[in-house]
């Protein structure tokens, strides 16, 4: 008879405290895991993005707006800018390679973003698949389709789709202009899983054909309004180190905005992310605090309820020692039993939820990667829960023996 | 096997806080005896065992108990010794509810310090099988009959064979039939295993079971001796 089996008979002999305290260690923890979880890989897939160009160049407005819409579809367009800016910049000589983007159409709220094939250089250079299946577009109205879109409308190769006007479901459908699927990009974890990507071309025929079709006799102007813009250029420089200055060199020169993705998404994490996580990190030891609290009052009742017991172990020949051992062993079972099972839940629910926040978000958590901080809130948590038994078993060491078993 | 020598303790009571002197001037029982404690409840029959097993320090005097000086011992030493030399039985048995009749046994077994665990769980087979109860060991206590309980007790208190076997009101909640079968089985196994039995009762129908019997009453004493202490 092992001090373990000893142990583990008494917490089987509570199932219901044991149960509920083992369940509170775990959501505490299970909080605190998916929440660091969360935030880490928030960051790591936000920078690794924005971390692909150098500079963007939009609508004058919001550069933090500019960033979260081009580079992960998180906010809407800030407008468009001419197609002149693209010109002027693609001449410049610091510019290395520059990519446009045309968005402001949806499938089913999938946005559509028209772009070149350019758009895709960094990830191959890095040696990234880019495919699943079928070829990437090459003329107006072929689309390539993210991974994630591909799974959640079942779209097969060939398959022709209809976009809609506008950043959200609900606007006209571009019925006369179907995109015919010849792609399916290969998983990235990214925004680019939730979206679908056409030549910048079919986004200028399309609405120059509508507006052609809307101002009748000002055709010309209207085609020609059409063609003339973009929503944002994708700028890699020659030298990073450059950026500032060509971004203040465009901020002055031109009639749009240029912003560093790399500085707002930091500014995002610093401002906005960090403050969050530590709002939940806190929330999160609050509730291991009242899991830990949890552990001494189920074990300080359970003292109580078995004074008898324990004196008839010391009657038997147990020291104060062994039963010191044992209740801080059932504190040490209770705490690592929540910590494994909350690790379990909160890496679980990540899991279970990645399909969905990297369909609204672009994210794509590795939901079982563990860091050295999640270790140390689990080891901190254990050992809290072992702090939580020390009480009860000095209540247990300091038993009267004879007396207990002469009243109890 | 044991003497007490001129032992005495000083107890506060719980209701009345009235101080009480439990005093013994000489107590001997030599080993292979088998002893009763008699006398009325509150004489300090259940005192003398508590001393005798190390659960209880005296205020003075010598307790001898297999040739170790009890009175001397500090608390782990006093645990220890009592696991090794000393099976005790309870008047309400004590079992633990939540483990199995094996398991009880296998608690004494653990905490008795002398048994490699293979040998635990023979000793153990082979006592439940002497009490009667082989096919019984995975039953919980509470699944047993008083009768049965008392006998899992008994083979608990002999699982490490000890020298001195002490025995608290041992059939009191037993009824005539099964307090006969449990004091034959409690002499037959203290009989096997060379053991010294001293055995408190206030139950005068089974004085006449053992080699010798020892009145308790007077052992405690008024609260106006005990001032002059």
């Amino acid at each position: 008879m092992s001090d373990l089996k000893l142990a583990l008979i008494y917490l089987r002999a509570r199932l219901l405290i044991t149960v509920l305290t083992v369940v509170s260690v775990a959501l505490g923890l299970a909080l605190a895991t998916s929440v660091l979880l969360l935030a880490r890989e928030t960051q790591q897939t936000l920078m690794a993005e924005s971390g692909n160009w150098n500079v963007l160049v939009g609508a004058k407005g919001s550069p933090l707006q500019l960033t979260l819409n081009v580079l992960y579809y998180l906010d809407q367009p800030t407008g468009n800018i001419d197609v002149g800016v693209w010109k002027t910049l693609a001449a410049d000589k610091a510019v290395q390679r520059i990519v446009p983007v045309n968005m402001g159409d949806n499938y089913f709220g999938t946005p559509i973003v028209g772009t070149t094939t350019e758009y895709f250089a960094p990830r191959a250079e890095a040696g990234e698949r880019l495919l699943d299946r079928g070829v990437m577009f090459d003329k107006p109205f072929q689309a390539v389709i993210g991974a994630e879109i591909a799974r959640r409308f079942d779209i097969p190769l060939g398959k022709q789709i209809v976009g809609s006007h506008g950043w959200s479901v609900g606007g006209e459908a571009h019925t006369a202009f179907p995109y015919t699927v010849v792609g399916i990009l290969a998983p990235t974890g990214t925004s680019q899983d939730r979206a679908i990507y056409t030549d910048y071309h079919s986004v200028w025929k399309l609405h120059e054909h509508e507006a052609v079709e809307e101002e009748g006799a000002k055709a010309p102007e209207a085609r020609h309004r059409a063609e003339g813009m973009v929503t944002a250029l994708l700028i890699q420089l020659h030298q990073a180190g450059r950026a500032y200055r060509f971004v203040d060199e465009v901020n002055r020169s031109q009639s749009a905005m240029a912003a560093i993705p790399v500085d707002q998404i930091s500014a995002l994490g610093m401002n906005f992310i960090a403050p969050l996580q530590k709002l939940l990190l806190g929330v999160a030891y609050l509730v291991v605090l009242v899991a830990g609290l949890s552990i001494l009052i189920s074990l300080y009742l359970t003292i109580y309820q078995r004074r008898r017991d324990i004196a008839v172990l010391r009657a038997l020949g147990a020291t104060q020692g062994d039963v010191f051992r044992l209740i801080t062993l059932e504190a040490a079972l209770l705490a690592g039993i929540g910590v494994v099972g909350g690790w379990l839940l909160g890496h679980g629910a990540v899991a279970a939820s990645s399909a969905w926040t990297l369909l609204h978000y672009g994210v794509a958590p590795h939901a079982w990667r563990t860091d050295g901080s999640e270790v140390v809130i689990a080891v901190s948590v254990w050992v809290l829960g072992i702090l939580a038994g020390i009480l009860p078993a000095v209540m247990a060491y300091r038993l009267p023996v004879a007396e207990t078993l002469i009243t109890e | 096997m044991i003497l007490c020598q001129d032992v005495d303790k000083v107890f506060i009571t719980r209701n009345t806080r009235t101080p009480l002197r439990w005093t013994v001037q000489s107590l001997t029982v030599a080993r292979g005896e088998r002893v009763l404690v008699a006398g009325p409840s509150g004489c300090g029959k259940t005192t003398l065992l508590n001393l005798l097993a190390g659960l209880l320090h005296p205020d003075r005097g010598q307790i001898v108990v297999d040739g170790e000086r009890v009175d001397e011992m500090d608390t782990a030493e006093a645990d220890l010794f009592r696991g090794y030399h000393i099976g005790l039985i309870f008047q309400s048995f004590q079992l633990l509810a939540p483990l199995t009749v094996l398991d009880n046994l296998l608690l004494g077994a653990r905490y008795g310090r002398k048994w490699t665990t293979a040998e635990a769980h023979a000793k153990a087979h082979a006592l439940l099988d002497r009490v009667g109860l082989g096919t019984r060991t995975l039953h919980r206590p509470g699944e047993l009959s008083l009768g049965e309980q008392q006998r899992v007790a008994i083979a608990r208190a002999l699982i490490n064979e000890p020298p001195l076997l002490l025995a608290d009101e041992p059939t009191a909640s037993l009824d005539t039939a099964n307090a006969a079968n449990v004091l034959d089985l409690l002499f037959d196994l203290c009989a096997e295993h060379g053991t010294t039995m001293l055995a408190v009762s206030h139950d005068p129908t089974i004085r006449d079971r053992f080699d010798r019997v020892l009145d308790a009453a007077g052992w405690m004493r008024n609260p106006a001796e005990v001032a002059h202490v």
